[in-house]
């Protein structure tokens, strides 16, 4: 097993090297000065060109990117170009709703996704089935942003259940807290569970058909009974990739969705840093992001290889 | 999105022509079997008719502003009202068609094209394949629209731009699971009969890998452009994809959304354009998975069977 | 608008009273709100209403929440204009002086002020006990260290400077102990309380910390003023708080607008960014916020409808369009008046204000860069020019330059309406016309950033306040009558232009005065400046229960002389 770990690990490595290379690339391309938007309104060329300077903008390609490296290495993102402070200042105020969204979110559309998969698979070919795979297929395809619109004309416009601007910080009290969070949470996890369920229902459909599962079920063992002992673990295997994908998923709902409740978050901060140009914030986002996914996959595959031991060989 | 597709469950090797012909008729088939299937091939006909024809079906001039017609509900001269630059809505649905599609098609043309070369090429040759395969596991592990966002930050907003980003990413995708495919297809033995016949690795690559990875490409094409059309509609709703007086449904939802307490209506009848037509190309999708792969449908059926007892 | 113009007249002729009486109060108007300051400010014609002193029982305490609508970046006002930076200046920094509801000059920081019989030495005392909210004394070491900076930087600086100063600091100002200072002139002129005096917010008096960064550098950290309120805690993105300052100096004149005593009544206030309108309104609605800045007219209904909530009165906005004088088509020497001359008789003003604010009642065309309804207005030269709407004429125009068919970057900040609605009727005439249109919707911080780089675009929509329309001063002081991309450098506006500054600076009849800003606007749509789009009215509303100085021009967005219905 650890053996494993430390394979993963080190393929791992040159991943998220490159992720840096190319994540830093960006700003090497990036049109306008942004030493003469630090400058701002009333700045001069030789204040500009100091600034230039300061920010190490006139020095080689690969000496900026080995600079850049070594920051991300120390964990240091630099500083907003429009905010004029530290990236790492501005990320920390934004940590805890994001987060928060994040965990409610994976806790909930695991539990719907997983559990509706279940009552789907077994209760294949039934109508039961066909509402939860029109259910899946629905949040498959309708846009998340547009579903959120319509939640806050629906439940918060019109009928008052939710205040209508985002976010209660959980200093607030938690009851304000998951108030202020229910309809994105709610949204992203009917989104994110629609896949989930899917892959679970099919998951185990697979397993009931194998033969041990007949045997089961022809020693006449009670339905829940095999359903839980014997169904459930082995299924459980793509389950958790896909639950691992969902997280990717959710960085893409965070950014629209934070836009859209006014929710405070790393997701909001990326879509203004993006109108912004605020290219230091869109590095140090891109990299977080990613360099995160890459750990929950490699969590994943260990999972999932503690699961499933034959996947280590 | 995500897909989650079993590369070794489509391993067949048979010619095209046999291939294509039989799956024109079972595609008939299906859809006389099946409704729910012929509506979505219905959807997906009239939004064709859209892309080519909405221009001719306007009774405005979609992107001019008529500043003293804004915000209009629905009536008999605007049937989905006016949004609030006072433009008539319903003509700039029938127009966002156009967006949509295009991006939808041009992304998922180039990204299968690119992501089937380099695919086949990384596949074959064991050095290409580690560079290939680190830089596209770097790429795919930004999320799409975080990278196209940062990309069209970097090269400005348009809808060029928009279909190049999405296109990056969705040929990383292919790269992936073209490559596993050809893995898998160069131990077969028909592969392997060809090589001792003497056939060059071109040769074998194009003429025997590539037909039988067609397949699992048509299948994974249907996903890309359904989540290429909601990606192009996010990036137009962030405000970074068409210029917003060219009609994009993203880009009328996102005018809505600043009135949506007073006008609910601007938001409302894009999305349910979108919903539907992703819905379609996913439904599609699912069936074209199900019929190229008969051993998993095969199996669907039998456990159905086997419950319904 | 008597009383406006009297006021004026005798600012202009404080360099001759000077010389007889010792002037009590220096009058004066024409000071300039920046475009982004956040929209205030009452019609001159209104009468200040007693709400304005906090005579009535005013009570202590609670949080005030104000829906905010942009975002801040920096909370140093040297560095930007930006109204979430005015924001704070106001509230948690202080000038020498400010302006008063009548458009004259009141006493902050500022004690009194004496000048020389030959008018060139003006000795300014500051008031004694006042402390930063840090601890520090404040002397005038900082006041003197705080003007340093100013002489570069401010607009009004320049313009003294270039006229009447001296291009080295320390000849023109000079300190004489820690609470009397010097300024010293080559030519009387009263534009010293103009430079000295807050009605944008350039002239705040900060510590050294600020003072002595590079005039590149927007300052770090958390602002530090002498304010009735200080900073707390800033969430970027999010919110910023200041809490009521204990050890608070208040002047021991009456409270008149940005001027005398003033009282923070409040515990706490909370400035809460919501970038979208509805969604303001909305948290006005459902108190989440007691106050909501700038909406659209298509909101107003469900305020006024609203038993719990008021309307706050708003003097008019002038709504414009600013070339980028430094980059093609507009810098072109044969064709660049004429190009933006096209435009200007191309433009649909009309439908650029309705779309702006959403209801006719709440807009009127005027063609003068003064307030059309006071003495100033003037619609000289804007004959076949102004809401002519002559789209033939300007496409010929356009056609036969060489630029027929160049893409232009026209920014569009969609979080702010009138900007953004008079930008996309922009885009549609200037294609009319024949130019290509790179429209970049962006948000209104965005654009304040990156219009510093004239490299990023050829045109912008923005508006300004009273301060700059009142009278022919407020032509000296702002940056829209300039060739450059965006802010004066007053050294660079060329020979007519400079010579009508000059006129004006000097100039102390009211008649000739007139006669001067028909010139200026003459020449202003002869040269064709920028686009005048019109006047428009902007909204703003709260709760009943918020009480106070809500009305006045300046301090009207200010949380102090405020207070809660018990």
């Amino acid at each position: 097993m650890w053996r494993y770990i430390v394979q993963r690990l080190i393929i791992t490595i040159p991943v998220v090297v490159l992720v840096g290379v190319i994540t830093f690339s960006l700003l090497q391309l990036a049109p306008g000065n942004p030493a003469a938007i630090i400058g701002g309104d009333e700045a001069s060329p030789e204040q500009i060109a100091e600034i230039e300077h300061a920010l190490g903008l006139d020095k080689p390609y690969f000496q900026q990117l080995g600079d850049f490296l070594g920051r991300m290495l120390r964990g240091d993102f630099g500083t907003s170009i429009f905010s004029q402070r530290p990236i790492n200042q501005l990320i920390q105020p934004r940590l805890q709703p994001t987060l928060s969204l994040g965990v409610q979110v994976v806790i909930l559309s695991t539990v719907l996704g997983v559990g509706m998969g279940m009552l789907s698979a077994w209760k294949a070919g039934t109508r039961i089935d066909r509402a939860v795979m029109v259910f899946a297929v629905l949040g498959f395809a309708t846009p998340g942003f547009w579903l959120a619109i319509l939640s806050i004309w629906v439940f918060a416009v019109n009928l008052g259940w939710f205040p209508v601007i985002g976010y209660s910080p959980l200093g607030d009290g938690l009851f304000q807290h998951l108030r202020s969070m229910f309809l994105p949470v709610v949204v992203n996890s009917y989104l994110g569970s629609a896949l989930v369920m899917r892959i679970s229902r099919s998951a185990m459909l697979e397993v009931l058909r194998e033969d041990y599962i007949r045997t089961a079920r022809a020693k006449g063992l009670r339905e829940r009974v095999v359903f839980f002992i014997h169904v459930l673990r082995p299924s459980s295997i793509p389950i958790v990739t896909v639950v691992g994908a969902t997280v990717g998923a959710l960085a893409t709902g965070f950014v629209l969705t934070e836009t859209i409740f006014a929710i405070p978050g790393l997701g909001q901060m990326l879509v203004q840093a993006i109108t912004r140009r605020d290219f230091p914030i869109i590095q140090a986002m891109l990299m977080v992001v990613a360099v995160t996914l890459i750990f929950v996959n490699l969590v994943v595959d260990i999972i999932y290889a503690y699961i499933d031991p034959r996947i280590r060989y | 999105m995500a897909i989650t597709f079993n590369p070794e469950d489509v391993a067949f090797a048979r010619p095209l022509r046999e291939r294509l012909r039989e799956t024109w008729s079972s595609t008939i088939g299906a859809l006389k079997r099946d409704p729910v299937l012929a509506g979505a091939v219905f959807v997906m006909l009239v939004g064709l008719f859209l892309v080519a024809f909405s221009p001719f079906l306007t009774r405005t001039d979609y992107t001019r502003p008529e500043p003293f017609l804004r915000l209009l509900a629905p009536s008999g001269d605007h049937w989905f009202g006016t949004d609030d630059t006072g433009r008539d809505i319903f003509d700039r649905v029938l127009v966002g068609t156009q967006i949509s599609f295009l991006v939808g098609f041009s992304v998922t043309a180039l990204s299968a094209i690119a992501g089937t070369a380099v695919g086949l090429v990384a596949g074959y040759n064991r050095i290409l394949d580690n560079i290939i395969m680190r830089f596209v596991d770097a790429l795919l592990a930004f999320p799409t629209i975080l990278l196209a966002l940062a990309l069209i930050a970097l090269w400005g907003p348009g809808l060029f731009n928009v279909i190049i980003a999405l296109t990056i990413t969705g040929t990383a995708s292919k790269v992936r699971l073209v490559r596993s495919q050809v893995l898998s297809l160069r131990e077969s033995t028909y592969v392997e009969a060809s090589r001792v016949a003497g056939a060059s690795s071109i040769r074998i690559l194009v003429s025997h890998v590539m037909p039988n990875t067609l397949g699992i490409v048509i299948v994974l094409s249907t996903f890309t452009f359904a989540s290429s059309i909601l990606a192009e509609a996010g990036l137009s709703f962030l405000g970074v994809g068409v210029p917003t007086h060219i009609p994009s449904w993203g880009n009328i939802i996102a005018n809505g959304q600043r009135h949506v307490q007073v006008a609910f209506w601007v938001s409302f009848f894009p999305g349910v354009f979108l919903t539907v037509t992703v819905l379609a190309v996913v439904l599609i999708g699912d069936a074209l998975r199900d019929h190229l792969d008969p051993k998993l449908r095969g199996r669907l059926e039998s456990t159905q069977r086997g419950d319904d007892e | 608008m008597n009383m406006l113009s009297s006021i004026y007249w005798r600012r202009l002729l404080i360099p001759f009273i000077v010389l007889a009486v010792s002037v009590a109060m220096a009058c004066g108007s024409g000071d300039d709100e920046p475009d982004t300051q956040t929209p205030s400010g009452q019609s001159p014609t209104a009468t200040p209403s007693d709400s304005g002193s906090p005579s009535s029982p005013a009570s202590t305490g609670g949080t005030l929440k104000i829906a905010s609508v942009g975002s801040v970046q920096s909370f140093d006002p040297l560095w930007t204009t930006a109204s979430s930076t005015g924001n704070v200046s106001n509230t948690i920094l202080e000038p020498l002086m400010a302006q008063k509801r009548d458009f004259t000059h009141g006493m902050v920081l500022a004690d009194s002020w004496s000048i020389s019989s030959d008018g060139l030495t003006w000795t300014w005392k500051i008031r004694e006990g006042v402390k930063f909210h840090d601890g520090t004394p404040l002397t005038t070491k900082e006041v003197v260290g705080t003007l340093r900076k100013q002489h570069d930087r401010a607009n009004m600086w320049k313009v003294l400077v270039a006229e009447f100063g001296f291009e080295d600091f320390d000849q023109m100002v000079g300190i004489v102990d820690d609470h009397t200072f010097e300024i010293r002139l080559r030519e009387p002129t009263g534009l010293v309380i103009d430079a000295l005096s807050n009605q944008g917010f350039q002239q705040q008096i900060v510590t050294e910390a600020w003072y002595s960064l590079p005039a590149t550098e927007s300052a770090p950290g958390e602002p530090i003023g002498t304010g009735p309120y200080k900073f707390e805690s800033w969430t970027p993105g999010d919110r910023w708080v200041a809490v009521r300052y204990d050890d608070y100096s208040p002047s021991p004149e009456p409270s008149d607008d940005l001027t005398g005593k003033k009282t923070a009544y409040f515990d706490r206030v909370e400035w809460i960014e919501i970038a979208d309108q509805t969604t303001r309104v909305a948290a006005l609605e459902t108190g989440e916020v007691d106050w909501a800045q700038e909406f659209a007219q298509d909101l107003l209904g469900r305020v006024s409808g609203n038993a719990d909530l008021k309307t706050i009165p708003q003097s008019p906005f002038r709504l414009l369009g600013h070339f980028n004088h430094v980059r093609e088509p507009w810098n072109d020497p044969e064709w660049g008046v004429k190009l933006r001359q096209a435009v200007v008789m191309a433009y649909d003003n009309e439908a650029a204000l309705q779309l702006a604010t959403g209801d006719p009642a709440r807009w009127r065309l005027c063609p003068s860069l003064l307030q059309c309804g006071t003495v100033w207005e003037s619609g000289r030269g804007s004959d076949g020019l102004y809401a002519a709407n002559n789209i033939e004429a300007a496409r010929e125009i356009v056609m036969s330059s060489p630029y027929a068919g160049m893409t232009l970057r026209v920014m569009d900040p969609q979080d702010r309406q009138p900007a953004h609605g008079a930008a996309q009727i922009t885009r549609q005439v200037l294609e009319d016309i024949g130019f290509k249109v790179d429209f970049q919707p962006m948000d209104w911080a965005t654009m304040v950033t990156r219009r510093a780089d004239p490299d990023l675009w050829e045109f912008f929509h923005t508006w300004s306040g009273i301060g700059v329309r009142a009278a022919p001063s407020g032509h000296l002081r702002f940056g829209e009558l300039t060739y450059d991309a965006w802010f004066n450098n007053y050294q660079d506006v060329p020979g007519r232009q400079r010579d009508l500054f000059n006129q004006i600076a000097r100039e102390s009849d009211q008649g000739r005065l007139i006669e001067l800003n028909h010139q200026m606007q003459e020449y202003f749509y002869e040269d064709a400046i920028f686009l005048q789009v019109g006047e428009f009215f902007s909204n703003w509303a709260s709760n009943v229960r918020v009480l106070g100085d809500l009305d006045s021009p300046g301090a009207g967005q200010d949380p102090f002389n405020k207070w809660f219905a018990e």
